[in-house]
C-alpha cells in the first residue's frame, strides 16, 4: 500500500515536473496572466483610488465582492469550530496549558511585546494602502497578540487584554460592517460596493480610498475575532 | 546566487513537509509544520508576494501552531496510526 501510494505519488511529480517546463518563465511581462486585466488594473489602479498599493487595490476595490465572500467563509469556519467543539466543553476545568505560568521573564516579555506588537499591527491596517499589508495581515497579527497573552499570562489573566466572549460577535461585526459599506452606495443609486457613492463629500478617487479602508476595517475586526475564538474553542471547548 | 537559494528553500520545503507528515511525535510534527509554513513564507517575499508571504508567516508560523498545539495539549502527543 505504501509502496503504491508512493509509486502513486512519484508518478504525479514527474508528470508535474514534465509540465513545468512549459510554464512561462518567472516574472515575465508576456505571460498569458499579464496580458488583459491585469495590464488594466496596474495602469489604472492608481488614478481611479490615489493608493499606491495594487494589491490592496485589487483585494479592496475591484475585487471587493471576492473579498466579502472571503470573510463571510472565515467567519462561517469560526462558527463551525465553535459548534463541532462545544460537546467538548468538559467538566469546566480551565485545562493546565492555560494556567498562569509564574515565569517572571515570560511575563514581563509579553507585557513589552503586547502593545508593541498591537500598534505594528494598527500600522500594517492602516499603512495597506501604502506598504504590503491590510485587513487579513493586521487582523492576524492581533490575534496573535491576544493568543500570547492567552498562552503566557493564562486564561484568567488575559481577559483583560481581550475577553473571550467578545471574540465571536467582533467577528460578526466585521461581516456587518464591510456589508454596511457595500449597501450605503444602492441607496445612492450605486451597485454594491460601489464605494464611489458614499456620502462623504469627497472626489471619487478619495471615495474609493477611504471605502478600501473602511473594509479593511471589517476584515480585520473578523480575522482578529474569529481567530481568537477559534483558539479559544480549542484550548477550552467553547466555555 | 539567488537561484541556489530558492532550489534551497524549495528543497527544505519538502523535507520538512515530510517530516511533519511522517514522525510520531505529534508536538514535533506541529512544529515542523509551522518551519515548513515560514519556509513558504520566505519563498514568496523571494517570489515578490510580500503580502502573502506576510499572512503565512503570521498565520501559518504562528496562530496555526498555537491552535494545534493547544489542540495537541487537550487530547495526546503520540499518534496512533
Amino acid at each position: 500500500m505504501r509502496v503504491a501510494s508512493a509509486g502513486i505519488l512519484g508518478a504525479f511529480l514527474l508528470v508535474l515536473l514534465a509540465a513545468a517546463g512549459g510554464m512561462p518563465a518567472f516574472g515575465v511581462p508576456d505571460a498569458p496572466a499579464a496580458q488583459h486585466v491585469a495590464r488594466y488594473y496596474l495602469e489604472h489602479a492608481y488614478h481611479d483610488t490615489h493608493t499606491p498599493n495594487v494589491v490592496t487595490v485589487m483585494i479592496g476595490d475591484y475585487r471587493s465582492f471576492d473579498t466579502l465572500g472571503e470573510v463571510m467563509v472565515v467567519f462561517a469556519a469560526g462558527l463551525a469550530c465553535t459548534l463541532l467543539l462545544l460537546p467538548a466543553a468538559g467538566d469546566g476545568r480551565v485545562p493546565r496549558v492555560l494556567h498562569r505560568k509564574e515565569n517572571l521573564i515570560a511575563e514581563v516579555v509579553t507585557r513589552l511585546m503586547l502593545p508593541a506588537v498591537q500598534i505594528f499591527a494598527l500600522y500594517v491596517v492602516f499603512h495597506g494602502h501604502y506598504s504590503p499589508g491590510g485587513g487579513f495581515q493586521g487582523g492576524a497579527l492581533l490575534a496573535a497578540s491576544i493568543i500570547l497573552a492567552r498562552i503566557v499570562l493564562g486564561r484568567d489573566g488575559s481577559q483583560a487584554v481581550f475577553p473571550t466572549r467578545l471574540a465571536r460577535p467582533l467577528g460578526g461585526v466585521g461581516v456587518l460592517v464591510y456589508a454596511a459599506i457595500g449597501i450605503i452606495p444602492l441607496g445612492a443609486g450605486g451597485a454594491f460596493l460601489q464605494y464611489d457613492l458614499l456620502p462623504l463629500g469627497m472626489a471619487p478617487d478619495m471615495l474609493r480610498n477611504w471605502g478600501i479602508l473602511g473594509i479593511e476595517i471589517g476584515v480585520a475586526l473578523t480575522v482578529m475575532g474569529i481567530l481568537v475564538s477559534i483558539f479559544d474553542d480549542v484550548s477550552m471547548g467553547g466555555q | 546566487m539567488i537561484e541556489i537559494v530558492i532550489a534551497g528553500l524549495f528543497v527544505f520545503a519538502i523535507v520538512i513537509a515530510l517530516v511533519a507528515l511522517e514522525i510520531r511525535d505529534l508536538l514535533a510534527a506541529t512544529i515542523a509544520l509551522s518551519t515548513f509554513s515560514f519556509t513558504a513564507a520566505l519563498l514568496y517575499v523571494v517570489m515578490d508576494a510580500v503580502d502573502v508571504g506576510f499572512n503565512e508567516a503570521v498565520l501559518g508560523a504562528g496562530v496555526t501552531g498555537a491552535i494545534m498545539i493547544m489542540a495537541v495539549a487537550r487530547t495526546q502527543r503520540r499518534s496512533r496510526d
